[in-house]
């Protein structure tokens, strides 16, 4: 299919047609200098600076090789996804090697500084290995994203990541994800959308092994002018494979916030399991927040399920904070933060858990 | 220091441009524990309402003061912050956020500039106290604000919160409705122990019951958006025997 036939990317529930995912700065540039306290948590062991596409610093334990090897898992296509196959300035395969357990988390931080970030990541965990990954997407600059990540959860391997999204300024970010899991492997994924771009984010995994399973989490606040689209897929493409998605979700102001989750179980693949909630609250008369679940079931013997609310900001629970004295503002924060307290209690990463509480602070405050 | 004062002059309110309240005037100071007492639909519960600013209610004429200052003017905040506190009849429930978050923060709310440091052991001891002396159950500080609450731990919880901010005028409306005896009795026992020259109180009630273990200075009767007679525990008693049909409007 040529170029000029492919399309955006379905992004229900959002008109993306006018979105300016086309301009992108791509002119060369030089390493830019960076101090690596802003990026990389004290403390972390190992790290992988990468900043408009050069890596700027790293530090790996055994077990962890940086080799392009590279794993075709891209089932899909579409204008964007292409527009990152030719016009790529970023690139990193990760592979954590077989039987390789990682004592350490590793983080890994993206930065776009002076020209947009169109980059592809590839995460390969061999068979029996397990790590636990944080990527952080960083900018504050006004250039639009284009990110690509493919991951491949190897046979008993167990893959703890999570997507921290603080891609800035007024830019627009496209960020799809390709995940397969193999036999009696796990992934769990937390997904930080909270930031301050127009984002489509997708985030798709197939169930591939027998005994497969995945835990796809994910949280989005959106504030101001924002708009976001979030597609979360999980397909049970093998027996006996078990996929759960939940999302979180708040807009604000004269935000526009769309969860797509979408499970989906092929025919034959018997015994499996898949679930999936979406929880949104809409702060503002003005703001609007979208659920918009789908459950395809091809076969008979699975169990599935899915739970969807849209929750408005009572009046009447923020005056009664109010009545206690707690600001307007504070009472708001408050009742937010025990919104996504069933969210916060999901995530086992301390770093993880106290993000979330500075982007309550940082959006809404 | 000197006495509170919560000053309500010919107030009149209404919702929805239905006139609830038609002037009434009341003074409230600290040592003094007032009741207002009247049937149903009398406008007992807009008037706590309105004194804290519920936003639902438009305040159509006459002016409140808390210590000399404009509580019309004020956020409702700011009114907590200036000394008044409303146990409310049907407290809102918060998920997600611990009774012992909540407080802390409150409490913090509450501390001027120049004492913003809050001790957090001294605080959870002081917590952990007035749960006891509620005979509240011992988890209460840590469950989530309000839900899943029985209508009697919904009130208690409203005392605790009453006793940990120390106001200096609490409004409290129709406390007893959900309590059983013995609570009534840990409640009333509660406002007493608050007794003193810088705290005052006012009890909405439509039942006499409460009133049998806190002892009111002052008795009201609010009757069609009015106080259309005021005097002291004596006319509680009549109310008791008589009701409110020989009062004439």
């Amino acid at each position: 299919m040529s170029q000029a036939n492919l399309l955006l990317p379905l992004a229900e529930k959002t008109n993306i047609k006018d979105w300016d995912f086309e301009n992108l700065d791509l002119k060369d540039v030089s390493a830019p200098s960076i101090e690596i306290s802003d990026v990389i948590p004290e403390g972390v062991k190992n790290y992988i600076v990468i900043v408009d596409g050069w890596v700027v610093f790293k530090n790996l334990e055994n077990g962890i090789k940086l080799e392009n090897k590279g794993i075709e898992l891209i089932r899909e296509n579409n204008k964007l996804i292409d527009i990152n196959k030719n016009k790529k300035n970023s690139l990193l395969t990760v592979t954590i090697e077989k039987n390789t357990n990682l004592s350490e988390p590793l983080y890994i931080t993206y930065v776009s500084k002076n020209r947009s970030l169109v980059h592809q990541t590839e995460i390969i965990l061999q068979e029996s290995s397990s790590a636990n990954i944080v990527e952080t997407f960083v900018s504050d600059s006004k250039f639009n994203s284009n990110i690509i990540s493919k991951i491949a959860v190897g046979a008993n391997a167990n893959l703890n990541t999570s997507v921290i999204n603080r891609l800035n300024g007024e830019s627009t970010v496209y960020y799809h994800r390709m995940t397969e899991v193999a036999a009696d492997a796990t992934l769990e994924a937390t997904n930080f959308i909270i930031n301050d771009s127009n984002v489509v984010f997708e985030d798709f995994t197939h169930l591939v092994g027998k005994g497969a399973n995945a835990n796809v989490a994910t949280v989005s606040i959106a504030t101001k002018e924002q708009k976001q689209n979030l597609t979360i897929r999980v397909e049970n493409l093998a027996p006996f494979s078990n996929g759960n998605i939940v999302n979180y979700g708040i807009s604000k102001d004269s935000a526009h916030l769309a969860f797509n989750g979408i499970g989906k179980i092929h025919k034959g693949m018997n015994g499996g399991d898949n679930q999936q909630e979406t929880r949104v609250l809409n702060l503002s008369v003005s703001s609007e927040a979208i659920a918009n679940p789908f459950l395809l079931i091809d076969e008979g013997d699975i169990t599935a399920g899915h739970a969807a609310s849209i929750g408005q900001l009572d009046e009447e629970q923020v005056y009664y904070l109010m009545s206690r004295g707690l600001s307007k503002q504070e009472s708001e924060k408050l009742i937010v933060s025990g919104f996504l307290t069933p969210f916060a209690n999901i995530i086992k990463n301390e770093v993880l858990k106290d993000e979330l509480l500075n982007s309550i602070e940082v959006k809404l405050g | 220091m000197t006495k509170p004062v919560l000053t309500i002059n010919n107030l009149q309110a209404s919702i929805e441009d239905k006139e609830i309240l038609k002037g009434v005037t009341l003074e409230v100071k600290g040592g003094e524990i007032h009741a207002i007492m009247g049937p149903n639909g009398t406008g007992k519960s807009t008037l706590s309402q309105v004194i804290m600013g519920h936003p639902k209610y438009e305040v159509t004429g006459g002016e409140i003061f808390m210590n000399g200052e404009d509580v019309l003017e004020m956020e409702v905040d700011e009114r907590a912050k200036a000394g008044l506190f409303l146990a409310m009849q049907y407290p809102s429930e918060i998920p997600g956020v611990t009774n012992s978050d909540f407080l802390r923060m409150a409490k913090r709310a509450k501390l001027t500039e120049e004492n913003k440091r809050l001790s957090i052991s001294a605080f959870v001891k002081d917590l952990n106290q007035k749960i006891d002396d509620l005979k509240m159950q011992k988890d209460m500080a840590n469950r989530y604000l309000n839900e899943g609450f029985s209508g009697g731990e919904k009130k208690r919880n409203e005392i605790l919160q009453l006793l940990m901010l120390e106001p200096q005028i609490a409004i409290l409306d129709e406390i007893d409705s959900g309590l059983d005896v013995d609570a009534l009795k840990v409640v009333g026992d509660a406002i007493n122990s608050m007794r003193k020259p810088d705290f005052g109180c006012l009890i909405i009630t439509h039942y006499q019951r409460v009133l049998d273990y806190i002892k009111p200075d002052f008795v009201h009767v609010m009757m069609h958006g009015r106080i259309v007679k005021s005097g002291d525990i004596e006319l509680m008693k009549k109310i008791d025997q008589e009701g409110y049909d020989w009062i004439k409007i």
